[in-house]
């Protein structure tokens, strides 16, 4: 799982260093709220959040996260999804 | 067509009268129905599409429903009105398609207490094609939609990329849709607490203990006061005159009604048609069938399921699986056939075959699981729970060994939660009855098939040498009598049946206990057999078939040595 997770990791540019309004969902609080700004990932991962409506400029809502590296679960709009921890450390979200 | 859990189904039942089973969670269309309905003069076919958000599919079941739009001559694209945005997506896409296209905006009553105000007339300006305000599960606006059919038009939308259509539908979601500020609903909030690990982890317990407790206490009740009375003193009767008529013994008389010990039906034990033969079905299965299927339809309906998905998350991963796995192994404790089929909302072919292993050697069905209750719960309920206890540990242990070994990957959850429904008592109590139905239409001829077979076989002598050839397994591992095999053997057909076998050999609770644990997890009855040979491939099958047959004589031994 480790070799897997490391071969997605974005291969160029510096890994996510979060500035202080900018973090990712999953270090995000519970009850925060923010923009996304950007999803470190490939094609793939950024159409399937793209077609449950999360994509950069949506505004989304933390609403719980498991311990131990569970799913985290936002609100956009109406809707609710939960998302997998490690889908979660590549949204990149500036709070506010 | 249109995006998960909008209620596609609940619009297909209302346009073709066809039955389909519809809850509350992304995912439990996952193959296509057809039905037909009556427009104008002429009948057309109208087919229910799994949901899907996008035409570029990600999973297997969206992939059919992409396929399916090239055999369609027009779309009902069902949207959900309180996620215009997202569902728009969608519907863009299929107008970029040179196909008619009607919307049917759904959910329609909800959008009025989430303070959401959308202008229709804009909206259909803005589309170019029929826009209907429907509420599927009360019907309304379905009497609309048919009539605006003949309307649908494909309208000259240009084809664009991925950015420029989110980009359109943020325009035209800014100006046909107002939203205004309202309260939390207690709903909403209950919801909310569900997905928390503290107050979930409360929920998701006292939720899973009063469904058990409620499903016992229908079951048992309906068992107590309805059906065993029934039996004894209206059929019972009923039998043994008709034994006498039959003069008490002969083949005839064995195979209808069986051994008659001491002037009375034996229900269980006799081995005949008209007495086991109908006797378990009706009166020992039929019950928990019934208030299983009630509670597990009022957990769907609710929207329950896919809370515990998330909850279930971080140890499903354990399992090489994710979280929402948990709904397909929920509805093998109904019935593992519909189980296997639902593990295609996973995405990845290895969770697939891990899923489908899991359950059909450690998920007992309910039919299985009201046997157990019947038999092995006579000698007491912690007997009930070591069975039980066993196969869940089964379920972990295996579990883990095949996300070590079985190659490819599993990929992470992500799923929307769908708001919680107060169920509509319409929809919950169609689908029970559709479900016992189901196992009343499929499970009867395979059950009276199953005690014929046990008569013919007996007659023939076949069973006692099936019995001679298994005694070294059966005996010197299991430590069951050597007839125990027959019940091994029609487990094959019915697991139910099987283990009733089990009552005339006057078997301890040890060795109960281990012949329902390996009668459980040895090998899948036909029906699972034949979804899992389609839904796996005869290869993956055939491995599955393997680690059952080890998995089960492994445990079996284990638990003769431990017990």
């Amino acid at each position: 799982m480790y070799r897997f997770m490391r071969r997605f990791r974005p291969r160029f540019g510096p890994r996510f260093r979060p500035d202080e309004k900018q973090t990712t969902l999953a270090q995000m609080r519970t009850g925060q709220s923010g923009v996304v700004v950007q999803i470190q990932g490939g094609h793939g991962l950024i159409n399937r959040l793209s077609a449950l409506g999360i994509r950069p400029g949506q505004r989304v809502t933390k609403v719980s996260s498991m311990f131990m590296r569970g799913p985290v679960t936002i609100q956009l709009g109406n809707a609710q999804v939960a998302i997998g921890f490690g889908m979660a450390k590549r949204i990149i979200v500036e709070l506010g | 067509m249109g995006n998960p859990n909008v209620g596609k189904s609940v619009i297909f039942s209302r346009l073709t009268g066809v039955q389909v089973i519809a809850s509350n969670y992304p995912g439990t269309t996952v193959s296509y129905s057809r039905g037909f309905m009556k427009l104008g003069e002429e009948t057309a076919e109208v087919i229910d599409v799994p949901g899907t958000y996008t035409l570029e599919p990600t999973s297997e079941a969206e992939e059919i429903a992409s396929q399916m739009l090239d055999t369609g001559d027009l779309v009902i694209n069902v949207a959900d009105a309180t996620n215009l945005e997202r569902n728009l997506y969608l519907t863009l896409q299929l107008l970029e398609r040179n196909i008619p296209v009607i919307v049917a905006l759904n959910i329609w009553d909800d959008t009025e207490h989430r303070g959401i105000d959308i202008d229709l007339d804009r909206l259909r300006e803005f589309l170019g094609v029929p826009v209907i305000p429907t509420v599927a599960v009360t019907g309304q606006g379905i009497k609309e939609l048919v009539e605006n059919i003949p309307k649908a038009v494909s309208p000259d939308t240009p084809t664009r990329s991925h950015d420029e259509r989110w980009a359109a539908v943020g325009s035209i979601t800014d100006q046909v849709q107002r939203i205004t500020h309202r309260h939390h609903t207690w709903l909403e909030r209950l919801g909310d607490a569900s997905v928390k690990p503290l107050t979930g982890g409360i929920i998701a317990l006292a939720v899973l203990a009063s469904a058990f407790l409620v499903i016992r206490f229908i079951g048992e009740s309906l068992i107590g006061y309805l059906l065993d009375p029934l039996f004894d003193n209206l059929w019972a009767p009923v039998i043994l005159r008709l034994s006498d008529l039959l003069g008490g013994t002969g083949f005839f008389h064995n195979v209808l009604i069986g051994k008659i010990i001491g002037g009375e039906v034996n229900f269980v034990e006799s081995l005949g048609l008209l007495t086991t033969g109908l006797y378990v079905p009706f009166a020992m299965v039929l019950p928990y069938i019934v208030s299983f299927y009630l509670v597990l339809g009022l957990l769907e309906d609710i929207g329950y399921l896919p809370r515990l998905a998330v909850l279930m998350d971080t140890i499903m991963h354990r399992l090489g699986l994710h979280g929402y796995a948990i709904i397909p192994t929920m509805l093998g404790l109904g019935c593992n056939v519909p189980a296997i089929m639902a593990t295609r909302i996973l995405e990845s072919k290895r969770e697939r075959f891990i899923a489908a292993t899991l359950i059909s050697i450690a998920i007992p069905c309910a039919a299985l699981q009201a046997m157990i209750f019947g038999l092995v719960g006579q000698h007491g309920g912690q007997y009930v729970a070591i069975v039980y206890g066993t196969l869940f540990i089964v379920w972990v242990i295996l579990g883990i060994i095949l996300n070590r070994f079985v190659k490819g990957f599993s990929p992470e959850l992500l799923v929307e939660i769908p708001p919680y429904r107060l169920p509509p008592w319409r929809t919950v109590l169609q689908k029970l009855w559709m479900r016992t139905y189901g196992f009343l239409r499929e499970a009867i001829p395979i059950i009276l098939a199953a005690v014929l077979v046990i008569n013919i076989l007996y007659v023939f002598g076949i069973f006692d040498a099936i019995a001679d050839f298994t005694a070294p397994v059966v005996t010197g591992l299991l430590g069951l009598p050597k007839e125990a095999v027959t019940a091994i053997v029609i487990g094959f057909l019915r697991k139910d049946v099987a283990l009733g076998m089990f009552a005339p050999l006057a078997l301890s609770a040890k060795q109960l206990v281990v012949g329902s644990v390996v009668l459980a997890m040895f090998f899948p009855c036909i029906a699972t057999f034949v979804v899992l040979l389609r839904e796996l491939g005869v290869i993956n099958m055939l491995k599955a078939a393997g680690i059952m047959i080890v998995a089960a004589l492994l445990v079996g031994g284990a638990l003769n040595l431990i017990l």
